[in-house]
């Protein structure tokens, strides 16, 4: 949601290790991003500062899928989900880039609507824009896989009652 | 039910709730928005399905853009395309350079450009239209607008050329032909074609499709040298609430016939209705203007070969144990001018109203009851036929006496059945009564009957298991001995209105009447042996039956047809033998003998072999032999020359009169989208005069025909076990 | 020669304790089937198919399309003999619908002769004829259905046409009450899409 861009980001985890000269922060352990309504979890997340004081974080599951989710703007209660080996997090740029067997939901509710899946995902959530590539760096590889989408049908009637969203730790 | 023609073909729906799958190497875009996708593409929709190289999908107007290579499947038909734009949830859109495939007839083609409608519809445009397969069909139907409507099974097209071997066949503006070889309005190809009792002809047929169960086809027929002859056919069928009604009605008209300076006509008309649940009415009525009509413009050999023109108006009630039927019928009789016999003229019936009641096992006493009420006429007339050797035409005062029938047959039987015998006793009463006019120099005066029958039917069934060329077969012996008593009862004061000497075979064998008709009771003291021998597979399918039989009189047969006939005294009749079945897969057999032991002759027999090693091969030979009436030989055969060859062929030959009655012979080939059939056939029409037609056909699997004459028919009814060389095609 | 009595077998018996029949009542060939099951023995007739063991459909009725073509001429071009055609598609269901007898074709055929001076016999001796074929066909469907075994169903279905029968034409003014010429579906260009088996 745009209202996330003026929100802080807060990060809990377990243990945190720090390298203050290269500004390097390593947390391990059920690790929880927060920023807004932008939630992602992860085993183990290393946060860098760039110099101008906007965080990247890059959070791996460590055999575990990281996860994250976010609400979207527009009508009804509309939220993204997304999962993948390893995600980073660009803070200044908003951007979320997901790699190896990476999956995003849209949900209305707790009911899926569109669901993406590729070997790379990057998602601008400003610009609410996402792409697609077939390789786990992120480059376009031709011959490389395909990414895949599914669309649901768009409902006429009217949105289900909003499930108030589960509340996550 | 009332057996309704199909509607359209299955109607296409795509499922709204289908969701919409997509796969790429790169996908980059908004949810919801525009989703740009690009390499090896693929997206499927419910019973869509899309590949390209690029492609873009909005997903509000949930439209697809897809361009350079591009696939599609789509209800089982295929398309490419250079570029390609659809709407997912009306089926709008367009496609650019495409070809197609559709899987109905496998039709195929390629276009400028096609225009999807709707799920069912689509436009080509500047296209061509073929059932053949491969990238240069042999033929194929370039068109400048072509719409396909699969889901009514039409094709028209307009700005039409027909292309055979790239050679352009005709130029039609319009030209309909059905997807699925349902039926279309439109324009039938022309069909030239030459005889030899009208020199050159030329039909122009156009068929009207007025509804699912109602068509009209004219066909303006040019005889070069008779004039111009409108033919017109119209059939119908459909259900009221009372039931079904269906009927077919023909008439061919010729204003001013050029050889015979009069109008010449033909009606040929059946109808049936049903006017309540068991109660129908219906009529058959068959007219022409004069004597020569079907020598003249008969085209098969029904059409000339019978000459006693029926006109019937009837009404019948069907109940469960009892029917009646009442009918009004008059004959037109076409007197040969080439020959100098003249065609017998049947009784009128106006009316004959039948009554048919039967109760079955009532405390184990099965009856039954036939009467008859008919008015006997026949109009006086001086027919005449040919021209004798000396030069006059052959005439005769025609004239026979008129009267009313009444005829009352009530039987009852006490049938005692079991498994392996069954013994019937019977007893009948044929009453008739008779009211005649005046006739020559007797006035009129009314003449009764009443003559009882007794007959014992009985029989034993026997079984074993036994082989048959090599098959497990159970063998069934069945002996019979039916015995028939009919006292004497003098029956030359009776006139002879409907009666005749039944054809001595198996059916009447068992009858107790050796006439056929209620104006000759024979008197009967008889006994009649029969074998029956059937050959069953596991399955209960009579692979092959035997069959003898032999009647032993126990007194003179004394009631003949005219009083001057002498009685019968012969003690024996003839033995009769049969065998008929298909003994093999390949091999069926259908013969039977009627051996005179008194004069040791045969009187009637009749060999039938049919030889049908394979699809589309048939080999039928047969012996008919009646004495002092006909003896044929007769042979016909479907059989593959080579790969695409096939011959047909069908000689049926007059050994008595060393003359051949009907002869056709005939090529087809077969390509895998097209059929050429040709040939000539000749048949009798009168003693010294035949009809012969020529006809060759090219037949465009899942368009239409083209050529002369109808071998198709022809070939069907000459020729037992044909088969369509394009069984598939449903035309 | 290993002749004995049928039915000491009991293998003639219908593996049916009921049986429904899809034709009308009035049809003469329902008459006299409804009648054979009867005679037969431990059958009994419903009228409802849902309620029978055994479901005889009729996919072509014979009585509707019965035809007459003309199987030889004379040397004056006319009619010498024609060949009565009695042909009938049918199949045999269970009262829930599973097929135990695939659909089975028996065709019967009669030659007769034909005089134009008999006309009137002649159209008697046809019903004859038609009659004693529907009682032929009678006892062959009854055969077939004897063998059915209920437990191993759509037995391969065996067909036997007679090699004389001829694809059914009805020879213009044949003699057949307009109620049962062949029906006369409107055929254009096309025959409709079902074929018969």
């Amino acid at each position: 949601e745009k209202a996330d861009s003026f929100k802080p980001t807060q990060i809990d985890y377990d243990k945190l290790d720090v390298d203050d000269v290269k500004q390097v922060y390593t947390a391990t352990g059920n690790v929880v991003l927060t920023r807004g309504t932008l939630l992602m979890k992860a085993d183990k997340a290393v946060v860098t500062y760039s110099p101008d004081g906007y965080q990247v974080a890059t959070l791996t599951g460590g055999g575990k899928k990281v996860t994250f989710r976010q609400k979207r703007d527009g009508e009804g209660d509309q939220w993204m989900e997304g999962e993948a080996d390893r995600i980073e997090y660009d803070e200044r740029a908003e951007l979320v880039k997901m790699f190896s067997r990476a999956k995003i939901r849209r949900l209305e509710g707790t009911k899926p609507s569109d669901e993406v899946e590729g070997e790379f995902i990057s998602y601008d959530s400003r610009k609410e824009f996402f792409s697609v590539r077939n390789t786990n760096t992120g480059a376009d590889k031709p011959g490389g896989g395909r990414g895949t989408m599914v669309i649901q049908p768009k409902r006429t009637e009217p949105a289900p009652a909003p499930a108030t969203p589960a509340a996550e730790k | 039910q009332a057996q309704q023609p199909p509607g359209k073909g299955t109607p296409r729906v795509e499922d709204p709730d289908a969701p919409v799958t997509i796969r790429a190497e790169e996908i980059n875009g908004r949810p919801e928005r525009e989703l740009v996708l690009t390499r090896d593409v693929e997206v499927v929709r419910d019973k869509m399905r899309v590949t390209a190289e690029s492609a873009c999908y909005r997903q509000v107007e949930s439209e697809l853009e897809a361009k350079d290579n591009v696939r599609i499947w789509r209800f089982g038909d295929y398309y490419t395309a250079d570029e390609f734009k659809i709407n997912t949830e009306t089926g709008v859109g367009f496609m650019l350079q495409p070809t197609y495939k559709l899987e109905m007839n496998n039709a195929q083609g390629k276009a400028r450009r096609i225009d999807f409608l709707s799920e069912d519809q689509a436009t080509v445009i500047d296209g061509t239209y073929s059932t053949c397969e491969g990238p240069n069909p042999d033929w194929y139907v370039k068109s400048s607008t072509l719409t396909l409507d699969q889901g009514r099974d039409v094709g028209v097209a307009s700005g039409t050329v027909v292309y055979f071997k790239d050679v352009p066949l005709i130029g039609t503006p319009a030209l309909s032909f059905s997807l699925s070889g349902a039926r279309r309005s439109g324009l039938l190809p022309a069909v030239p074609g030459f005889s030899s009792r009208g020199g050159a002809e030329l039909t122009l047929p156009y068929y009207f499709n007025i509804a699912p169960n109602r068509d009209l086809t004219v066909s303006p027929h040019y005889i070069s040298r008779r004039g111009l002859q409108i033919g017109a056919v119209g059939r119908y069928i459909g259900e009221t609430d009372a039931g079904t009604y269906e009927g077919r009605t023909a008439v061919e008209y010729l204003h001013n016939d050029k050889e015979r300076g009069i109008d010449r006509w033909q009606i040929t008309s059946t109808h049936s209705q049903a006017l309540a649940k068991d109660w129908s009415f219906g009529w058959n009525v068959r007219a022409a203007s004069d004597e020569d009509y079907p020598t003249d413009f008969s085209k098969n050999v029904a059409g000339s070969a019978e000459r006693q023109l029926l006109k019937e108006l009837r009404t019948d009630y069907r109940g469960e144990y009892w029917g009646l039927t009442a009918r009004v019928q008059k004959y037109q009789v076409l007197q040969d001018p080439d020959t100098t016999t003249l065609t017998p003229r049947p009784y009128d019936r106006l009316p004959a109203v039948n009554f048919h009641a039967a109760r079955y096992d009532v405390g184990g006493f099965d009856w039954q009851v036939n009467a008859e009420v008919t008015r006997f006429h026949y109009s006086d007339e001086t027919i005449c036929a040919g021209k004798n050797i000396a030069g006059q035409t052959v005439c005769s005062f025609d004239s026979k006496i008129n009267g009313d029938r009444v005829v009352v047959q009530p039987q009852v039987s006490f049938p005692i059945i079991s498994p392996s015998y069954f013994i019937t006793p019977k007893l009948m009463l044929s009453a008739t009564a008779y009211q005649l006019d005046a006739f020559g120099k007797e006035e009129s005066r009314s003449v009764s009957k009443a003559v009882p029958t007794f007959s014992l039917d009985s029989g034993l069934e026997f079984e074993r298991s036994t082989k048959l060329f090599g098959r497990a077969v159970t063998q069934t012996l069945e002996p019979r001995l039916f015995y028939v008593y009919t006292p004497y009862r003098d029956q030359t004061d009776v006139p002879v209105f409907d009666t005749a000497d039944a054809t001595f075979n198996f059916t009447q064998l068992f009858a107790e009447n050796r006439f056929v008709g209620s104006d000759r009771i024979g008197d009967a003291n008889q006994m009649t042996a029969a074998i029956v021998s059937r050959f069953l597979e596991e399955s209960g399918a009579e692979r092959l039956r035997l069959a003898f039989g032999q009647r032993f009189y126990f007194k003179d047969q004394r009631v003949q047809l005219t009083d001057t006939a002498t009685a019968v005294t012969s003690r024996r009749s003839d033995l009769l033998l049969a065998a008929t079945g298909r003994i093999s897969e390949t091999w069926g057999v259908d013969s039977a003998v009627q051996y005179n032991q008194g004069d040791h002759r045969v009187e009637t027999s009749n060999f039938n072999v049919q030889w049908q090693p394979g699809p589309k091969k048939v080999f039928n030979a047969g012996y008919r032999f009646q004495r002092d009436n006909f003896k044929n030989i007769d042979f016909s055969t479907q059989w593959p020359i080579s790969q695409k060859w096939f011959g047909v062929g069908r000689m049926s030959y007059s050994m008595k009169d060393h003359r051949i009655l009907e002869s056709l012979v005939g090529l087809e080939y077969n390509c895998d989208c097209w059929v050429f059939r040709m040939g000539a056939q000749r048949f009798v029409t009168t003693t010294n005069k035949t009809s012969s037609q020529i006809f060759f056909q090219l037949e465009l699997n899942g368009l239409s025909k083209f050529g002369i004459g109808n071998p198709l028919e022809v070939l069907k009814n000459s020729i037992p076990g044909y088969q369509r060389l394009n069984e598939g095609y449903r035309r | 020669c290993g002749f004995h009595l049928r039915g000491s077998g009991g293998n003639y018996t219908l593996p049916f304790s009921s049986m429904y029949i899809s034709l009308p009542d009035s049809s003469p060939l329902a008459i006299d089937l409804k009648r054979n099951i009867r005679v037969n023995g431990g059958t009994t007739i419903v009228t409802d198919p849902k309620r029978a063991d055994g479901v005889v459909e009729v996919i072509t009725d014979p009585e509707k399309t019965r035809s007459k073509s003309i199987l030889s001429l004379n040397s004056a071009g006319r009619v010498s003999e024609y060949l009565l055609t009695y042909n009938i598609v049918f199949r045999v269901t269970n009262g829930t619908g599973t097929q135990l007898l695939g659909p089975t074709q028996i065709t019967l055929t009669r030659p007769i002769t034909f005089s134009e001076t008999q006309l009137l016999a002649k159209e008697q001796e046809e019903a004859q004829l038609y009659r004693d074929m529907q009682k032929d066909l009678v006892q062959q469907m009854m055969r077939r259905m004897a063998a059915i075994k209920p437990s191993r169903p759509d037995a391969a279905p065996t067909s036997t046409v007679s090699p004389l029968s001829v694809p059914g034409i009805v020879a213009p003014g044949s003699v057949a009450q307009p109620g049962t010429t062949a029906t006369p579906v409107p055929q254009g260009p096309a025959e409709p899409k079902e074929r018969q088996e």
